[in-house]
């Protein structure tokens, strides 16, 4: 019970990282390893912030605020810089590693002792895990209402349409280059925001804890999309927070078939390259032919 | 007849693409042009003769390396492309390129009627405007209104494009741009957008150039018609000349190209 707990918690707070990554991957349509600088960088910013008396709310929101400038830096090297999005990103990723460790003084802080969002009193009397739930929970409704209402907008709309149909934004009027470092800011503020609170959860912050996420975000959007098939576009936002939940289970039962968190990585690559040749393999295999034959056969 | 006003001014344009390369090119030269209020303008020229160079010039993809670009007066030649779209639209020769593919066409619509506007953070309220999109969507036919909530990828290139002139038209423009809009559909599709497009700009009075390939339309629609040869205006005709022209005087004018 504990260890699903524990995923349901785990998928919630990580669900965060998902959906942020949805904004540059699913919307402007492309890879963005900022990413995997900016989310390091929050729990620097966070956990350094908090070791200083900083209060973790506000120590949060400079985690989200840290992000946010680095995905801003991406944007403009993008945008102002011609600088190609996947090279703008490893340029801002590796920047972030040096800034990390200036920031923290050291390769890693420890939050032992410290007040954080995960120690306050109410939580001491629930179930363990219990915490993580409630609170990756709690930012991720608030945080996915919050994206739906924004898509809503005039503004939201522009970002669309941005990722969409570049040439038919511009010739609606629609600043490309803007909306384009907009969604870039506001997704890495949230890679930021998902760094903070991932790191208060563990207790700590490490300058190696942004490796491979990209592939977590990734896996968590595409497993979504897999499970749960054609959606709109608020609906998506949901599948790519329960598919960051199964992807917490798969690893869940990788982990007890004997494999070491050593091989989280690696494991990780394979089911998200699985889940993106998907669509070749069902095509190959005839998977889909044979799932039609037994559906119908079933229905006589 | 009125006194002709002026609606866009292209005085002694020049535009070098590629410049400071071994590649440079002089597109337009020294072209000046005045397009005026009602002008329905059907332009033709060979290939490389700067039709779609002048057009991405009056929009604004392109900035002259000479001479000024006047809308009613004002002075635009430096102004960016974003700023232009409040007056002008344009209509592009891909469907693809006209419409947004995984946005459905009641959510294309709602965003062509904000056309060069500042868009903030206000809802944009779909379902309160659902009404009147079926509406206009129901005047445009090819069964658009049926399709409000179906995202354009899934329509024909035909659908598309009627699309995307509609949007171009939704929200009225002082020029609209149409870059041989009818030229990747089949012949009866074509014909059929085109008659359309006439109506619309003919009853709504709109400034409208049109780029063709076809002759025949170019003589057919419109009460203008430009001859571009080699980045120069060699022929502007009004609609009285225009009606005298035949296939054959026209084809002449265009075939001594090669110079």
């Amino acid at each position: 019970m504990n260890l699903i707990t524990s995923s349901i918690g785990q998928g919630l707070l990580w669900a965060l990282l998902g959906l942020a990554l949805f904004l540059t991957f699913r919307i402007l349509n492309f890879a963005d390893m900022t990413v995997e600088g900016t989310f390091p960088l929050g729990a620097a910013i966070t956990v350094t912030a908090i070791t200083k008396g900083v209060s973790p709310l506000i120590a949060t929101l400079l985690g989200f605020l840290g992000g946010a400038a680095g995905g801003l830096i991406t944007g403009l090297l993008y945008t102002k810089g011609n600088i190609p999005i996947l090279l703008a990103g490893i340029l801002v990723m590796t920047g972030c590693l040096s800034v990390n460790l200036r920031i923290m003084g050291g390769s890693n802080v420890s939050l032992l002792g410290q007040k954080t969002f995960f120690s306050a009193k109410i939580f001491q009397t629930l179930p363990r895990y219990f915490d993580s739930v409630l609170i990756g929970g709690g930012t991720i409704i608030l945080i996915t209402i919050l994206i739906a209402l924004f898509l809503e907008t005039d503004l939201g709309q522009a970002f669309i349409v941005t990722g969409d149909n570049q040439m038919m934004a511009q010739s609606l009027g629609v600043n490309t280059d803007n909306m384009t470092i907009l969604g870039l800011t506001l997704s890495n503020g949230l890679v930021g925001l998902a760094g903070a609170l991932i790191a208060q959860n563990n207790g700590y912050a490490d300058a190696n804890m942004g490796i491979g996420i990209i592939v977590i975000a990734l896996a968590s959007i595409i497993i979504g999309e897999v499970v749960f098939g054609y959606l709109t576009l608020n609906q998506r936002l949901i599948a790519v927070i329960l598919g960051s939940i199964i992807y917490r289970f798969v690893l869940l039962i990788v982990l007890q078939l004997g494999f070491s968190t050593n091989d989280l990585n690696l494991i990780s690559a394979i089911i998200l390259a699985i889940c993106l040749m998907l669509p070749k393999l069902r095509h190959a295999l005839k998977l889909d032919g044979i799932l039609r034959k037994g559906v119908s056969q079933h229905g006589k | 007849m009125e006194s002709k006003q002026a609606v866009l001014t292209l005085d002694k344009v020049t535009t070098v693409v590629n410049q400071h390369t071994p590649a440079e090119a002089k597109i337009l030269r020294d072209l000046t042009l005045t397009i005026n209020q009602g002008d329905f303008i059907t332009i033709v020229g060979a290939n490389g003769a700067g039709k779609s160079t002048l057009f991405n010039t009056i929009s604004g993809l392109i900035t002259p390396t000479a001479g000024r670009i006047l809308h009613q007066g004002q002075e635009i030649t430096h102004q960016s492309v974003e700023k232009r779209t409040s007056f002008i639209s344009r209509v592009f020769q891909d469907p693809k390129m006209g419409t947004a593919p995984r946005m459905t066409v009641a959510e294309n619509i709602l965003l062509a009627k904000k056309r060069g506007e500042r868009r903030g953070l206000h809802l944009r309220k779909l379902a309160a405007h659902k009404e009147q999109l079926r509406e206009i969507a129901t005047q445009m036919g090819n069964s658009l209104a049926d399709k409000l909530d179906t995202p354009t990828e899934h329509l024909s290139g035909g659908q598309r494009q009627t699309l995307s002139f509609l949007m171009a038209t939704i929200k009225r423009p002082d020029i609209l741009l149409l870059d041989e809009h009818t030229a990747a559909l089949d012949p009866k599709t074509s014909r059929k957008l085109m008659a359309q497009t006439s109506q619309i700009v003919t009853t709504q009075k709109l400034t409208c150039l049109m780029i063709t390939h076809s002759m025949e339309d170019a003589l057919k629609y419109g009460n203008r018609l430009l001859v571009l040869r080699s980045g120069q205006v060699v022929a502007d005709l009004d609609n009285e000349q225009k009606t005298k022209l035949n296939l054959d005087e026209l084809m002449a004018t265009f075939n001594d190209t090669d110079d």
